[in-house]
């Protein structure tokens, strides 16, 4: 039987792997298994169908293929933007005095609900009525107006554009409380060696942000990648599908056309891929932890929150 | 940095006393409306419809005429939200799972009909009207309600698409009606621009945007009455038919140079409003933009035509609109059978197809009222032929992933992204993908 061990470890363990069990993992078999079926539940269909779906999927699939490369796009272009933002905000909060309004300012767009961002730029971006264009036309920089949502080429560019209006704010957030947390006594020593600003930067902030880089980053991919409501709002996917994301194509097969089967083994490799993503980027942004290179867990000291400038 | 004293807004306690006590007047609320004799459920009707702006006068001036025909029915309307995905949405997990709630009589869009025929969720009502009174409402939106030889619904309205042209400029340079054919816009539509030299102008507005208006925009180029899909044991897309409509919507813009690029991001409204605002000859649209162009204010105003859309020239059968509108569907296990067909019957009667077109707008599917219909300012001739002519989109029970997936590669190739015949190649394997499942 089981020994009295494993059965005190079982009591307290078990409720912990019964319950993700429960709302984790049963919910992803049920999908991959529903990836290898047919089902169209108002029509009474339920068949196995082997591979078929993904065969179709990587074989056949234009529009899924071009929601991969959208999705990939959006994700790397947004959140490479929103990281370069956010640092640049995130050292201008900690190293310059009065931020406390700024600060507030920073935080506006990332309050307003997705939703509702994603239709003012819509109405902002508006080819003939909306204030960008019209801006543009009043100083003289374009002629005619500019299709930002209807040309296959910008549409996206647009929405990334919204994306990083909305979530830079979260990227300033999260590496200013890392910058915060910084030890005061080695900028002191920094300042003492008279280190030069780029020096400073790439010697000392960015690998002591690192593990902060590293939260903002990955939180920020599993987000972008996962992008449903900012492009569904501003261009529904259009025009032609150049801005459809797996999100996208994945509700549109499921709950528009209740392709329940087909739905679910795109639903899968999204999974897939952003698991893969999310393992990479990991490991790249963790790997060369400044902690683990040797500083010792010694170096960090409480938050300082007085500066001496 | 000087630490920052944070003062709590709302103390944990007001706000959980505030929730409370706005849970307790809730409950007493509801407590409230469920109170009285319940009617009896077997003699209720619920009916589920789209909602619109100020239909509630109109609903019930008629559940009152309805009351007085039928008193012991009690009638329960339920509106659901402007878009039409998301009525469908609703439709579909409520009509399938019947403890969710009940459902009667729903308002349906004509694409929907084969599908929830299919499904089971439609009750067959071909004996609603003896065979002489069908033939009183229009074919098409008839037709769109008969799925595998059966009719499963009564018209409720119709609509079609109609072409708008600019009176004024169109007499100014020596075109005395509306383009019959295509190629007479086209030609009209260059004459105008050329010798205006306005910049703003544009020769033609449609709906080229990524959503359903595109295909029916697409049925209108068609070169026949044909479909573009053939609807039978396995359907199959019409390619030359296709092929030839998406080149000719191509070239309006990129060959004639009449339709901006513009259209191709365009619904009903962006369209609506370049027109309005005077920036273009002639516009593809329903016809409820005609109240909008006369009302008082609109630049148009009193020089606008509305008239049948276009045919290409050598086509006998004339232009035709794609058919719109909403049909009404009882569901097959409503325990108040009876009293739902009556309340159809009663939508569907002249007296009521009247109110819905003088209080809502919404053109009647009877096309015997027509003769003495108030006209709200609009020329009913013109909106008796466009529906007399309508076609309806295939009725086909996978038509919602069909049209999605034209909707995107028809969409594409209008663009410019990739070619027609490799859309078009795209779209008959999706359709491919879509119709296994039904075998």
């Amino acid at each position: 039987m089981i020994s009295a061990k494993l059965k005190e470890r079982l009591i307290f363990i078990g409720p912990l792997i019964v319950l993700p069990g429960l709302i984790v993992a049963w919910p992803v078999l049920e999908v991959l298994w529903l990836s290898f079926r047919n089902r169209v539940q108002i029509f009474h269909i339920d068949r196995w169908v082997g591979a078929a779906n993904y065969l179709y999927l990587f074989g056949e699939d234009l529009r899924f293929a071009s929601a991969v490369s959208n999705t990939l796009y959006f994700t790397f272009v947004s959140v490479g933007l929103e990281f370069l933002l956010g640092l640049g905000f995130a050292l201008y909060l900690r190293f310059s005095p009065e931020r406390e309004w700024v600060k507030g300012m920073m935080l506006i767009p990332w309050v307003i609900p997705s939703v509702v961002s994603a239709r003012l730029w819509q109405w902002m971006l508006h080819a003939e009525a909306g204030i960008v264009n019209y801006l543009l036309q009043s100083v003289g920089l374009t002629d005619a107006p500019i299709p930002w949502l209807s040309s296959p080429d910008l549409a996206l560019h647009a929405a990334i554009f919204a994306d990083v209006w909305k979530t830079t704010p979260l990227m300033v957030l999260l590496l200013y409380a890392g910058l915060l947390g910084i030890p005061e006594n080695l900028l002191r020593a920094a300042r003492v060696d008279r280190t030069p600003p780029f020096r400073m930067l790439f010697c000392i902030l960015i690998p002591q942000l690192r593990p902060a880089i590293a939260t903002a980053v990955v939180l920020r991919l599993l987000d972008a990648f996962r992008v449903f409501d900012v492009i569904y709002v501003m261009t529904g996917g259009g025009p032609a599908n150049s801005t459809e994301t797996l999100s996208l194509y994945a509700y549109r097969t499921y709950f528009q056309s209740l392709q329940f089967g087909y739905g679910s083994s795109v639903v899968v490799v999204q999974v897939m891929i952003l698991a893969g993503l999310t393992a990479v980027a990991y490991r790249l942004l963790q790997g060369k932890n400044p902690a683990a290179a040797g500083d010792g867990p010694g170096e960090f000291h409480p938050r300082r929150t007085e500066v001496k400038e | 940095m000087v630490p920052v004293k944070r003062k709590p807004i709302f103390r944990v306690e007001t706000m959980a006393r505030i929730l409370i006590r706005s849970l307790a007047v809730l409950a007493i609320l509801a407590g409230c409306a469920r109170s009285g004799p319940l009617p009896d459920e077997n003699k209720t009707v619920h009916y589920y419809q789209f909602s619109l702006p100020r239909d509630r006068e109109a609903f019930d001036r008629l559940r009152t005429w309805f009351h007085e025909e039928h008193p012991e029915v009690n009638l329960q309307i339920h509106t659901l939200p402007t878009s039409s995905d998301d009525q469908h949405q609703f439709y579909l997990t409520h009509l399938g799972s019947r403890s969710l709630s009940r459902i009667d009589v729903f308002a349906l869009d004509v694409i929907w009909l084969a599908e929830f025929a299919r499904a089971g969720f439609l009750m067959p009502l071909d004996d609603l009207f003896p065979e002489r009174e069908w033939e009183e409402f229009f074919p098409a939106p008839v037709q769109a309600a008969t799925y595998d030889r059966h009719r499963y619904a009564a018209p409720l309205f119709v609509d079609a698409g109609v072409l708008y042209s600019r009176k004024d400029l169109l007499l100014k340079h020596g075109f005395a009606h509306p383009p019959k054919t295509w190629e007479e816009l086209v030609k009209a539509s260059r004459v105008i621009l050329e010798r205006e030299e306005d910049p703003s102008l544009n020769g033609f507005v449609w709906q080229g945007k990524q959503y359903e208006g595109l295909v029916c925009n697409l049925i209108e180029f068609l070169p026949s009455r044909n479909p573009f899909l053939t609807v039978a044991e396995s359907p199959r897309l019409e390619v030359d038919r296709v092929r030839r409509a998406l080149g000719f919507m191509r070239d309006l813009v990129v060959r004639f140079g009449v339709s901006p690029p513009s259209v191709f991001s365009m619904s009903e409204e962006e369209s609506r409003q370049v027109f309005q605002n005077g920036r273009a000859v002639f516009m593809r649209n329903w016809p409820y933009a005609w109240r909008l162009a006369q009302q008082e204010g609109s630049p148009v105003k009193d020089r606008v035509w509305l008239s049948p859309l276009p045919a290409f020239a050598g086509d006998a059968s004339g232009g035709k609109g794609a058919l719109g509108g909403f049909l009404l569907g009882i569901h097959p296990e409503s325990p108040a059978r009876e009293e739902a067909r009556a309340w159809v019957r009663f939508l569907a009667s002249p007296r009521a197809q009247r109110v819905l077109w003088q209080d809502l707008g919404l053109t009647p599917a009877r096309r015997t009222v027509f003769p003495d219909l108030p006209s709200r300012g609009i020329p009913l001739d013109v909106l008796r032929q466009v529906m007399e002519s309508a076609v309806p989109r295939p009725a086909s029970p996978l038509y919602i992933p069909i049209s999605q997936s034209v909707q995107a590669y028809g969409s594409g190739a209008l663009a410019g992204v990739y070619p027609i015949d490799r859309a078009i190649r795209h779209i008959e394997s999706d359709m491919g993908r879509i119709m296994r499942v039904m075998h």
